[in-house]
């Protein structure tokens, strides 16, 4: 027989401890444990039994793991709060005395402290961290967009709204957003990065009360803990892209709130070696491209042609490449050879595994060769960074902000995006839209006719694309852009009538304008999927049925290598007699 | 007077920030301005160096190095994401059955509450009038009335066993069935309670885990543009219930300061 059982000895009983013990252990203020708890990672928890773990009382009270709270004792930023703690008790005291002097050569020695070793514990790799990023984010933008209050410094709005921003030129540089939903409460995004799926909210301008029932003690050390989360884990994915990080901000251009592109972004030294001898064109200044812009596809071509024949190694370079410019799957020439019926089992998945990869490269680009001017009254703040996420050219209203490169007057614009009722829609070769068509076509993994999203018409509803729409469901756009199309059709025949009757040869008729813009619009679609892939469909249009064939026999011939010997021989002598 | 600004900056940090409506935040801490300067999760190299020169017999002192509680890194066991999907309903412009569905359910929320707030105030006690004082007569009518009702229970008990005794297999058996239906219902109960620790928590210390209010706009509210939408519900308050939710905090009533009662002015004084 061991030694009897003590009661309160183990069990609940000791592997819990409550707030109030906990304070007493540490010696430390409520606040101060607070933040202590929140800056790492240490939750409140439920035991099973209150009573067993409260020595039988059951009173309400907070309760934490023993050992979570024995492991706070040893940690570093406690023993700087001790410390700030007692700085400003002397700080106090000497400006108490009028010691001035005294008084600035603490507050020299005032004691700081870092986070770096609590992120590294909390997350030991870099992908923890990634999953664990939403809401980091959230909170992020969410800050950015604070109201000028008492309760928060200027700094700190600045410091989120430029991790915000890094963030988002991230995601454009690297085109990885997937989705996109706005709801009443905000617009919801959702990128995938590093093959971590990623959803973040963000506020609509100008909307955000601040509540008074909230806690913003509490905010403010969450904020802190994700500022300098965000700030390793930009520093690792702008250096895993290769790109400078921070990004040079220019500060002329913030402060005339240029958003997005008061940032520079700059490719760090080796790569921009190797970019300057495959191409001599400077990198990261955004005029260069749009100078450049008439000439891109020429350039991309000679880019494309150039660049396979160092395919292997410089696969990743094209990826990073700061033009709205060639997917990054294999170019036409490579597809070709894939698609080969001589070529053995293997490249069932390479054909496969191309084609999922051309399909992600013609979404990631759906708007590239597009150009977008923004009118005063859409959300630029929104629709800059959808459109450059989608390799899109967007120009702005000068009163909205600086930083656009071209403005209404800009013959190449293909779009502008309006949002009021009735617009005069002066320039002829361009399409008039209502902001939702760009979202609608980024969840719709693809260009949707214009028809529907036409100044003034009322738009079809807005999806989430949270909800996975099965097959037989009702997808109003689709419906409706059959309709509309008909609708369409019926007007052409009508004026077509028309005209015939009248013989008169106006230049800028209602159908000319309607042929004009369908006749773009089917352009864009076809340069939207950029150079390659669309060479890529068009063969593939031209010979649709082959690949099917070829992975029918493909198949088969994997069947027979997993067959048993006896069973071989038997399908040999079947495949024999049928042949004779 | 630049001493003057200085001697204030530094009465700024001295005082105690939380009886004031001054600025609870100082800008962004020392933490925050060195974050992102170097690649935190490069894999070190130190140690391997230090190895080398294991010829001394004197080993250098190394500070050692504590270990972390394994329940550092359980996390609340709770289904609750960081971004919840919204409803397809909240859309600025939805289709009419999805916007229908969150409305409804929006209805169904504020009807519970109501409900239980009606619940509440019906079990509140109501004054009825206290009868008069008894007489003996009738103390005594009711002590009859009970030793009456007692005696005929005692019968009816006596006579279910009789009857019971006559028919003890067909007993046997409903026992049997019974059991066997409350091993399952005991089964279903242990699955509802596993379920239920993915919940978020409906308490955590002293308060109640607010829910997350079903942020809807009535039909009628709905915005034609993007340009004319109100955005609806408060994204700060979102945030907190949320880690509220997922327990990452304790949920907390911010108690307004005790007004103090004046002194009346005195002699003394």
């Amino acid at each position: 027989m061991g030694t009897p059982k003590q009661k309160g000895k183990s069990g609940a009983a000791t592997n819990y401890i409550t707030r109030n013990q906990a304070l007493k252990k540490l010696q430390v203020t409520l606040a101060d444990f607070r933040r202590l708890c929140i800056l790492k990672g240490i939750y409140p928890r439920e035991p099973r039994s209150r009573k067993k773990a409260n020595n039988g009382s059951t009173a309400p009270a907070t309760f934490y793991y023993t050992k979570d709270i024995q492991y706070l004792l040893h940690e570093p930023v406690l023993k700087k709060f001790r410390e700030n703690k007692i700085f400003l008790k002397k700080l106090s005291k000497a400006l108490g005395k009028g010691q001035i002097s005294i008084a600035k050569g603490l507050e020299e020695r005032k004691p700081v402290y870092r986070l770096d070793h609590i992120i590294k514990e909390r997350y030991p790799t870099f992908t923890d961290a990634l999953r664990d990023i939403d809401d980091a984010l959230c909170m992020l933008f969410l800050f950015a967009t604070f109201p000028r209050t008492d309760k928060i410094q200027i700094s700190t709005v600045s410091n989120c709204q430029r991790l915000s921003a890094e963030f988002q030129h991230y995601v454009i540089q690297t085109r990885s957003l997937r989705k996109v939903f706005l709801s009443i409460k905000g617009i919801y995004y959702q990128a995938e990065i590093k093959g971590q799926t990623v959803t973040w909210i963000v506020p609509y301008l100008f909307s955000q009360r601040v509540p008074d029932d909230v806690d913003f003690r509490v905010m403010l050390t969450f904020l802190e803990f994700y500022q300098t989360l965000l700030g390793f884990v930009l520093y690792k994915l702008y250096t895993d892209e290769n790109l400078k990080y921070p990004p040079i901000m220019e500060i002329d251009k913030d402060e005339s709130a240029a958003g997005l592109d008061a940032l520079l972004i700059e490719r760090t030294r080796i790569e921009e070696k190797v970019e300057e001898r495959m191409k001599d064109k400077t990198i990261g200044d955004n005029e260069e491209i749009i100078e450049n812009g008439q000439n891109n596809e020429n350039e991309q071509k000679l880019e494309s042609e150039e660049r396979l024949k160092t395919l292997p190694e410089k696969l990743q370079t094209i990826q990073n490449d700061d033009t709205p410019s060639l997917p990054p799957t294999l170019p036409s020439e490579v597809e070709e050879d894939f698609s080969d019926p001589t070529s053995s089992t293997p490249q069932i998945t390479y054909l496969s595994l191309s084609n999922s990869l051309s399909s992600l490269a013609t979404f990631q680009n759906i708007f590239s060769s597009l150009k977008f001017y923004l009118s005063r009254e859409v959300p630029r703040y929104s629709l800059e960074f959808m459109i450059k996420s989608f390799g899109g050219e967007v120009g702005w209203d000068s009163s909205v902000g600086a930083g656009s490169t071209f403005d209404e007057r800009d013959e190449t614009i293909t779009h502008q995006v309006v949002d009021r009722p009735n617009v005069e829609e002066k320039y002829e070769n361009r399409v008039y839209i209502q902001p939702q068509w760009v979202y609608d076509c980024v969840n719709a993994r693809r260009l949707l006719k214009v028809g529907l999203y036409r100044v003034g018409r009322r738009l079809p509803p807005h999806l989430s694309p949270f909800v996975e729409s099965k097959e037989g469901d009702y997808l109003p756009t689709i419906v409706q852009e059959v309709e509309s199309e008909e609708e369409e059709e019926e007007e052409e025949e009508i004026e077509q009538a028309e005209e015939e009757g009248e013989e008169t040869e106006e230049e800028s008729s209602s159908l000319e304008e309607d042929e004009l813009t369908h006749q773009k619009e089917l352009e864009a679609e076809a340069a939207g999927i950029s150079y390659s892939a669309s060479s890529s469909k068009s063969k593939s249009i031209a010979g649709t049925k082959r690949p099917r064939e070829d992975v029918n026999s493909e198949a088969k011939e994997l069947a027979k290598i997993m067959m048993s010997k006896r069973h071989k021989k038997l399908y040999d002598k079947i495949q024999d007699t049928k042949k004779k | 007077m630049g001493r003057l600004t200085e001697k204030i900056n530094l009465n700024k940090l001295v005082k105690r920030r939380y009886h004031t409506r001054e600025t609870l935040d100082h800008g962004p801490s020392e933490a925050v301005k060195k974050a992102g300067e170097y690649d935190i999760w490069a894999p070190s190299e130190v140690g391997s160096s230090e190895e080398d020169d294991g010829d001394s017999f004197l080993r250098p002192i190394k500070k050692r190095k504590i270990k972390e509680p394994p329940t550092l890194k359980l996390k609340p066991s709770t289904s609750v994401p960081a971004v919840a999907e919204p409803p397809p309903g909240a859309s600025y412009n939805p289709t009419f059955t999805d916007h229908q569905s969150l409305l409804r359910e929006a209805h169904e929320e504020e009807y519970r509450r109501v409900e239980a707030i009606e619940n509440l105030n019906s079990k509140l006690p109501t004054f009825t009038e206290v009868s008069s004082s008894e007489t003996t007569a009738m103390r005594n009518r009711i002590k009859r009335r009970v030793e009456r009702e007692r005696l005929e229970a005692e019968k009816k008990f006596q006579k279910k066993i009789n009857n019971d005794l006559a028919r003890i297999t067909d007993i046997a058996k409903q026992v049997k069935t019974e059991v066997a239906k409350r091993e399952k219902k005991l089964q279903e109960k242990a699955k509802l309670i596993e379920e239920s620790t993915k919940r978020p928590p409906k308490k955590i210390g002293k308060y109640r885990v607010p829910k997350l209010p079903i942020d809807v706009q009535l039909s009628e509210d709905l915005s034609e543009s993007l340009r004319t939408l109100k955005p609806e519900g408060n994204l700060f308050a979102d945030r907190m219930t949320s880690l509220q939710q997922r327990s990452i905090i304790e949920p907390r009533v911010p108690i307004k300061a005790r007004r103090k009662r004046r002194r009346k002015p005195t002699q003394d004084d």
